[in-house]
């Protein structure tokens, strides 16, 4: 096929061809084609940019949980997205995209025919070559399924158990089992997902067997009704600011755009137990004119506030992890009932699209923060949330802005002047704090709003700039956001972040990022308003598909608190800086080397560390097996100087552990898929940390079976 | 030569022998603002006076107008006026800025020029002189230096750049500082630089800028500074000979710093 045909944009413009074409152009097509279809990429991971940031936000902040994120990468995995079905709705599944991309891809392959190569897919309005490398772990090039026929539907069931064993008692030994279940028919599908971690035991008595049990039933129509969930789902809306399942991008400084990814509602798969909606979720009309309207309810874990007479009085935070093992835990379990209901509009063109959100949160038990500690001066308090959002988006493939504008209006326990707020913690400080919000009780719209604008700029093949500015009021609160900021939490912050991803040369691409911003009421560890700033640099050179160079160089910078027993506390600046290379190369077909070397070092304490890596992946020729292996060295001063390492693991599942002191870290694993359908993994981790406090050898061992019918 | 030699030993003395503030040059131009004066190697008008060498760059005489405002605080507003005379041998540079207020004022006069040496090398040398003026018992003090600066062009769409101001700094208490840049042509209407500065006493800063040409008309600007940190935008607007630009530059501690200039270019 002409392949000078198929680049054309939407306006019917050839795409000038700036990606690195080796000189014969026929034969190196050919090649790549051959290449591509008649061996599946055998070790297609993430991409390395994607993991290496997983590293560094889990660096920077110990809060950091992506286990959401990372599977829902990995549901994509499992069931990659057809491209070249030319449906929106297909193609829709890859969350990160924009409508604006999703709809130009579409509209590319229903105009010019399947796509062929991942490199055509960079040359299109609002892609480059990024976004491609992050797609393409998740995505499948073959031609779209014929319509007609008989279907029975696709059913995937995939069983995980992991065991971990220390030479010291802790309560992370024990098994951890997990179930999912999808199964897709016609118009409906349903999944089912349950969980027991490690120490939750399996029973019955007063539960549905395991820890974590999570269901959905799902009706996609071709109508006005898009979509029909119910049971449990997840939202994302604009950028971010009251809705966002994937909170991954809120920190992603390198991320190919600051823009959020697609507004919708989808099916919750995840095993994170708190950070989803129960109930039912209604999506009309189509992607660019339409309504979402949803309500939940979902008991979620909190620490209870108990009364002079042990009854529960309210709660003083939420509680994160979906550990339920110790007597506190247990005690957090489901205490909390939170019902939301919320609606959706969209509206908009090829060109411009707009969205008005809002939602009221009520919760079975009011927020009683201590406000004694500085960090919850501005935490939410009472037991009711409304939230109000527009955004949009314009733009051509060239340049394309994004804009999100919200308030948060906590409701008083009971009087709007703050009397009579029964439970609620006196302040016995006396500031009185008159023009703060939440803490005290009150509306203060001065207080409780948000906002967050940026753009995306692609003045050449070769250039693409992000741009993001944002201010999050101290007392802004949304318990479901994910909007793109440093710091943990909804509120209390203001910045601007950039990024510069270049093709310097051929084979040389090159990405600057930086990001200031400022915190300006007291949080967590930081008594007074505070700034950070984080910078990153990174490099990498491919001449060839099957080798690669990356350096990175990332320096994240933030005000503590300095120690002190008494008076005011002062600030000190932490900063860490971290140096990263890692060499991959494929020597053989079936062979694949990465080797990693990173250090760090963490000032004011001078603290430093590094980690050097070897992982294997090795494809048996004659028998359906794979091979991974890793051995890993890292020695550092401390904690604060850790090194990340993203390691290979099950199908749905990730591991990204923490290296730290001297310590060494291995695993083997096997993948067996005898048939197109079956797929087994075994995986045996072993990690020695002997001289490091509570270290000594740790051995894990996970198996894995998918089956799909 | 002799002449010579006798005008730089002259200025030596002179510069020997004065005493010392410690004044730092304003940098001005809006333009160059907006890209977070990573411009050592980029050519346009004010960006002629941080690299002399880039005076050869200049196709006709053109004079600006620059006013820039510090942190939104008129007592650290700066006022300057510039004109590029494009002599075919050598053109022509005058730089006057006004820093400060009638109590407290600097006031910096620079005349510059350049020469191209071969097709892709140009070289430029700015004499400066700059006077400080107090009031009360701080007495009024003057500084008389030089500042040069050379370009190469690398190929048709990499220009590098260096520039040093003061070199004689163990003569004087001024601050001595080098700039060096590369400048990268993407396409007619892209252009993407990197600086890296170096001012006595003060840290390494890194400046990088892209300058966007949208519809041949408007331009758009941004950049970073490393240090002090600090992210910049800018834009532009050209008709017919004249060119209006604005540039902001943005520190999360000190706020916004303003500029604005005006081209007039003859041709």
């Amino acid at each position: 096929m002409d392949n000078q045909m198929k680049c054309r944009n939407l306006h019917g413009e050839q795409c000038q061809r700036r990606l690195r074409w080796p000189p014969d152009r026929k034969a190196a097509c050919a090649a790549m084609i051959l290449g591509l279809l008649s061996c599946p990429l055998l070790c297609q991971e993430e991409s390395q940019d994607l993991r290496e940031s997983v590293e560094e936000i889990l660096a920077l902040s110990e809060d950091a949980d992506p286990a959401a994120m990372l599977e829902e990468l990995e549901e994509l995995k499992v069931s990659p997205v057809n491209i070249n079905s030319g449906d929106e709705k297909e193609i829709s599944r890859l969350f990160f995209l924009t409508e604006f991309q999703v709809m130009v891809l579409a509209d590319h392959v229903r105009k010019n025919g399947s796509v062929v190569t991942l490199y055509e897919l960079a040359l299109l309005p609002a892609f480059d070559r990024n976004t491609v490398l992050l797609m393409a772990p998740y995505i499948s090039l073959e031609p779209g399924a014929p319509k007609g026929g008989k279907s029975y539907g696709r059913t995937l069931v995939t069983m995980t158990a992991a065991a971990r064993f220390n030479c010291a008692e802790s309560n992370t030994e024990g098994i951890r089992s997990l179930l999912k279940v999808k199964h897709k028919q016609g118009s409906f599908s349903i999944g089912l997902t349950a969980e027991n971690d490690p120490g939750e035991p399996f029973t019955f008595k007063n539960g549905p067997g395991t820890d974590f049990l999570s269901a959905y039933i799902q009706y996609e129509g071709k109508g006005v009704i898009n979509r029909i969930i119910a049971g449990d789902f997840s939202v994302r809306a604009g950028e971010g600011l009251l809705f966002n399942s994937s909170q991954w991008m809120g920190s992603w400084l390198s991320s190919p755009s600051f823009m959020s990814g697609r507004s919708v509602s989808a099916p919750y798969t995840s095993t994170e137990e708190n950070s989803f909606f129960r109930g039912i979720s209604l999506t009309l009309g189509s992607m660019n004119t339409g309504a979402v309207l949803f309500a939940s309810s979902n008991e979620i874990d909190a620490r209870v506030v108990l009364g002079e007479d042990s009854t529960a009085t309210g709660v003083s935070h939420l509680v994160r992890g979906g550990i339920h093992v110790s007597e506190s835990q247990h005690e957090a379990q489901n205490s909390l009932t939170e019902t939301i209901a919320g609606i959706r509009l969209i509206a908009g063109a090829e060109k411009v699209r707009g969205g008005v959100s809002v939602s009221s949160t009520w919760f079975s038990l009011p927020f009683i923060p201590d406000i004694t500690e500085p960090q919850n001066l501005h935490a939410f308090a009472g037991d009711r949330l409304l939230n109000l959002a527009a955004d949009i988006r314009a733009g051509t493939g060239s340049v394309l802005f994004f804009a999100e504008a919200g308030i948060g209006l906590s409701g008083p326990l009971a009087d709007m002047d703050g009397s009579n707020q029964q439970g609620l913690q006196a302040d016995t400080t006396g500031t009185g704090l008159p023009g703060s919000v939440s803490a005290i009780g009150g509306l203060n719209f001065r207080d409780s709003w948000a906002a967050t604008a940026g753009l995306r700029a692609k003045p050449s093949g070769r250039v693409t700039f992000n741009f993001l500015t944002r201010h999050f009021a101290p007392g802004y609160h949304a318990f479901h956001s994910g909007a793109f900021k440093a710091g943990s939490g909804s509120g209390n912050e203001t910045g601007l972040a950039a990024s510069l991803h270049l093709e310097a040369a051929r084979h040389l691409f090159i990405t600057a990022a930086a990001d200031h911003y400022r915190i300006p009421a007291p949080r967590y560890r930081s008594s007074s308003s505070s700034s950070g700033s984080r910078i990153e640099l990174k490099g990498e050179y491919q001449p060839r598909d099957d080798i690669s160079v990356r350096l990175s160089w990332t320096t994240s910078s933030r005000e503590y608190d300095a120690a002190r027993e008494t008076g005011a506390a002062t600030s000190v600046t932490h900063t860490r800086q971290q140096l990263g290379l890692v060499f991959d190369i494929s020597p053989a077909h079936t062979l694949r080397l990465t080797t990693r070397a990173s250090a760090s070092f963490i000032s004011p304490s001078q603290e430093k560390g590094y980690l050097l890596c070897q992982d294997l992946c090795y494809s048996f020729r004659s028998l359906p097996l794979k091979l991974w292996f890793r051995y890993a060295l890292c020695s550092t001063e401390g904690w604060d100087s850790r090194l990340y390492a993203w390691e290979n693991d099950l199908l749905n599942s990730f591991s990204v552990p923490a290296l730290y002191g001297e310590m060494t870290r291995s695993f083997v694993m096997l993948s067996w898929k005898p048939a197109g359908r079956i797929e087994a993994r075994v995986k045996y981790g072993f990690t020695d940390s002997g001289s490091n406090p509570g270290g000594g050898l740790k051995q894990e061992v996970k198996g894995q079976v998918r089956i799909g019918f | 030569m002799l002449r010579w030699n006798a005008v730089f030993l002259l200025l030596v003395i002179n510069v020997a022998g004065l005493h010392a503030g410690e004044p730092l040059f304003v940098p001005h131009g809006a333009g160059s603002m907006g890209m977070a004066f990573a411009v050592t190697a980029t050519p346009g008008h004010w960006n002629s006076f941080h690299n002399q060498a880039l005076l050869t760059a200049n196709s006709g005489t053109a004079f600006s107008a620059s006013f820039e405002n510090r942190f939104m605080m008129s007592a650290l507003s700066s006022k300057a006026v510039s004109a590029i005379f494009a002599f075919k041998q050598a053109p022509l540079g005058l730089v006057v800025s006004h820093y400060g207020n009638a109590d407290y004022y600097r006031l910096f006069t620079g005349a510059g020029s350049a020469v191209r040496i071969t097709d892709a090398v140009a070289l430029g040398v700015q004499v400066d002189y700059i006077s400080e003026h107090g009031i009360g018992e701080y007495r009024d003090v003057s500084h008389v230096t030089f500042e040069a600066g050379m370009t190469c062009n690398l190929s048709s769409s990499f220009t590098v750049g260096i520039h040093l101001f003061n070199p004689v700094s163990p003569l004087n208490t001024l601050p001595s500082s080098i700039d060096a840049g590369i400048n990268w042509k993407q396409s007619d209407g892209l252009f993407l630089t990197l600086t890296g500065s170096k001012v006595s006493n003060e840290p390494l800063s890194v400046q990088c800028g892209i300058s966007w040409d949208l519809m041949q008309r408007l331009t758009l600007r941004t950049g970073y500074m490393s240090s002090p940190s600090a992210f910049a935008f800018g834009i532009g607007f050209k008709s017919g000979s004249l060119q209006a630009d604005a540039g902001f530059f943005i520190n999360s501690t000190t706020g916004v710093t303003s500029s604005v200039s005006v081209t007039w270019t003859i041709r």
